[in-house]
């Protein structure tokens, strides 16, 4: 890993926890739980499709080890949650970007945004046994559309401007 | 091949077959009655199951009926110069003692004749004779306060199960002691639940469950196997359950010091009191007894309310057919042998129990 | 956006709906209603049964703070929690077997008990 990297992903991932934060202490308007604009996977995205996988999951990981550290959720239910939902968003996302070609960024995210939804319920579901979590599970994939839409776009402008100086 | 007009005829014919079948499994079909009243000071309820719905109207409302009729011969609290006073045999009982005997009716005499049995049975914890001493507490009326001790003491002195006198040739009752008052309380309930359960079965129900306020009488089954399940209240938390019991038969009663009561700078005092000491029993916060007959069931919970746990458990694993399960003053819950396997504990927080099964 | 793109976002909606429908068939069905069980942390806390017309309400201690639940004859809801977004607040009356309301900072479950009814309650 040479330097220029390892400084643009402690910078992404800084960003990302940034916004995890910045997220968090907003409260969220509808009866649904863990309905979040995901702002904070923009960082995700960029390291995917800038650095690769592996890069991206770092990222990932770190962002919400570092946000629930900063927002005091570290290591509790709402913390395995998003570990888990950006975990599995990740791979689904990277899934879907080695056979790029056929998806656009904003595609990958928004399946992205939806596994990220997914992911949290299950955990959930595990953590607190009972399946009624479920019940949130149509709603919160359909959001994850709009949600995964936008977090895409702000991707897809940044990386055109940071593609240069990451080479 | 049959012709067209073969055709309908039977297609008519399966038809009207079918729906004969169906209403008379439709009226064949296991239903339930319900009634409500209120009664000695509480809400009775009476479901009883059968198919014909009129019948069991009928035996309902004359279960209520027999229950009333009970709750008037043992009404201590009538006012005298009603019509209820001079119907209360317990009223006259009271006005007369230290003077005469009084002809009473053959429940009331049945529960007295029940009542001193306990009394021998559970060494003086349970006391019809208490009255004076519950009047010093305001009990049944409507000013509670703590009596002071010498009103108290002497009130204790007319509690004397010794000097009620039962004269069974003559079905008469003598309180040898002016001053004296019999107190039905805890007793009357269940003995009305008998007999109402009673009434039902003269009238050829086969399945019924009584509630009489908690006092729980059951009949057969609802549907000829399953036993019914009773919940115990939890007596820290109302609205929440302790356990739930499975009874196949017979009474559950339950006596609790959290139903009826009153506050003083910051003590509860309930209606329980112990015939050993004119104070509500501490001993225990709720008593469940499991018996057949709906009267022993109320008698046993007062008495092994009033007992200490350890007696109270013996007693009640030496009487045949008969179960309990008490919560001790210090939340420890106690079954007998027999109860283990029909109780379901739920979770209730700060109470202990044996878990070895 | 590219036609995968848009042939993805029809799947995920397809998904939501069929999931609209299959989620209450997946639940935990009893046929009758029998009693609220209120589980807190894995544990159950508290068991309230079912009595028509009658109501109550009590105050549990969660994690950081209390909540207030409401029962009304057979159906149950969360009246008030410190909870942070209140998502369990928000969610209302629950009345069938199956429906469940959920506090997930607090790991507090509101569900129907799907075993045999409680015929009648002593005490």
């Amino acid at each position: 890993m040479n330097t220029r990297k390892l400084v643009f992903l402690s910078l992404l991932v800084a960003l990302g926890t940034a916004l995890h934060v910045l997220e968090a202490m907003l409260p969220n308007p509808l009866p649904f739980p863990g309905v979040k604009l995901g702002l904070a996977n923009v960082v995700t995205l960029l390291a995917l499709y800038l650095f690769g996988f592996r890069s991206g999951l770092a990222v990932a990981v770190l962002r919400v080890l570092t946000g629930s550290l900063l927002s005091g959720t570290i290591f509790s239910i709402t913390f395995m949650m998003s570990l888990s939902g950006a975990v599995l968003s990740t791979i689904v996302m990277a899934c879907l970007f080695r056979r790029s070609e056929s998806f656009s960024i904003l595609g990958v995210s928004m399946a992205g945004a939806v596994m990220h939804n997914i992911g949290q319920l299950l955990l959930a579901s595990y953590l607190i046994e009972t399946r009624g979590v479920f019940y949130y599970l149509p709603v919160l994939i359909i959001v994850g559309l709009p949600t995964g839409f936008l977090t895409g776009y702000i991707s897809r402008l940044l990386i055109r401007r940071l593609k240069e100086y990451v080479r | 091949m049959m012709t067209g007009r073969r055709r309908l005829a039977s297609a008519a014919l399966l038809a009207a077959a079918v729906m004969l079948i169906f209403a008379a499994l439709l009226l064949e079909r296991p239903r339930e009655y319900s009634g409500e009243e209120f009664l000695m000071d509480t809400l009775v309820s009476i479901r009883v199951y059968g198919s014909d719905v009129e019948k069991l109207k009928k035996a309902t409302e004359l279960a209520f009926v027999e229950m009333r009729r009970i709750e008037d011969i043992s009404d201590r609290f009538a006012e005298p110069g009603t019509a209820a006073y001079s119907a209360s045999d317990v009223c006259r009982i009271n006005e007369k003692a230290g003077q005469e005997p009084v002809a009473v009716s053959s429940d009331v005499f049945r529960m007295l004749e029940l009542s001193q049995e306990y009394f021998r049975l559970t060494k003086g914890a349970f006391d019809v004779t208490i009255g004076p001493v519950a009047d010093s507490w305001g009990f049944g009326r409507s000013q509670q306060g703590v009596p002071e001790k010498e009103q108290l003491e002497k009130a204790r002195k007319l509690a004397d199960n010794g000097a009620l006198v039962l004269n069974a040739s003559a079905q008469t009752v003598f309180l040898a002691k002016a001053g004296m008052k019999l107190d039905l309380g805890g007793v009357a309930k269940g003995y009305a639940t008998e007999r109402a359960l009673e009434v039902l079965q003269e009238k050829g129900i086969e399945a019924a469950l009584i509630d009489a306020g908690g006092n729980i009488r059951v009949l057969g089954s609802k549907d000829g196997k399953t036993p019914w399940k009773i919940g115990v209240r939890d007596p820290r938390d109302p609205s929440g359950l302790l356990a739930t019991l499975d009874l196949t038969g017979g009474s559950c009663v339950t006596s609790g010091d959290y139903n009826r009561y009153f506050e003083a700078d910051g003590t509860r005092y309930h209606h329980i009191l112990s015939p050993y000491t004119g104070y509500p029993a501490r001993e225990n916060i709720s008593v469940t007894v499991l018996t057949e007959d709906a009267a022993a069931a109320d008698i046993l919970s007062t008495a092994l309310f009033v007992l200490k746990p350890q007696e109270a458990l013996v007693l009640a694993e030496e009487l045949e057919d008969t179960e309990a399960m008490l919560v001790t003053a210090q939340r420890d819950i106690l079954m007998t042998s027999g109860l283990k396997n029909k109780a379901e504990l739920l979770a209730g927080e700060g109470y202990s129990y044996d878990k070895s099964r | 956006m590219t036609r995968a793109d848009k042939l993805l976002i029809a799947f995920i909606l397809l998904i939501a709906v069929a999931g609209y429908f299959l989620v209450p068939l997946l639940s935990d069905e009893g046929l009758e209603k029998t009693n609220i069980i209120i589980k807190m942390k894995g544990q159950v806390v508290k068991t309230v049964p079912i009595e028509e017309n009658k109501k109550s309400a009590f105050t549990l201690r969660g994690d950081k703070g209390p909540f207030t639940v409401e029962v009304d004859g057979g159906r149950v809801r969360m009246v008030e929690s410190t909870c942070p977004d209140k998502i369990c607040v928000k969610r209302g009356w629950i009345s069938n077997p199956g429906e469940t309301i959920i506090c997930v900072p607090y790991e507090v479950i509101i569900y129907f008990d799907a075993r045999s009814p409680v015929d009648a309650v002593t005490g």
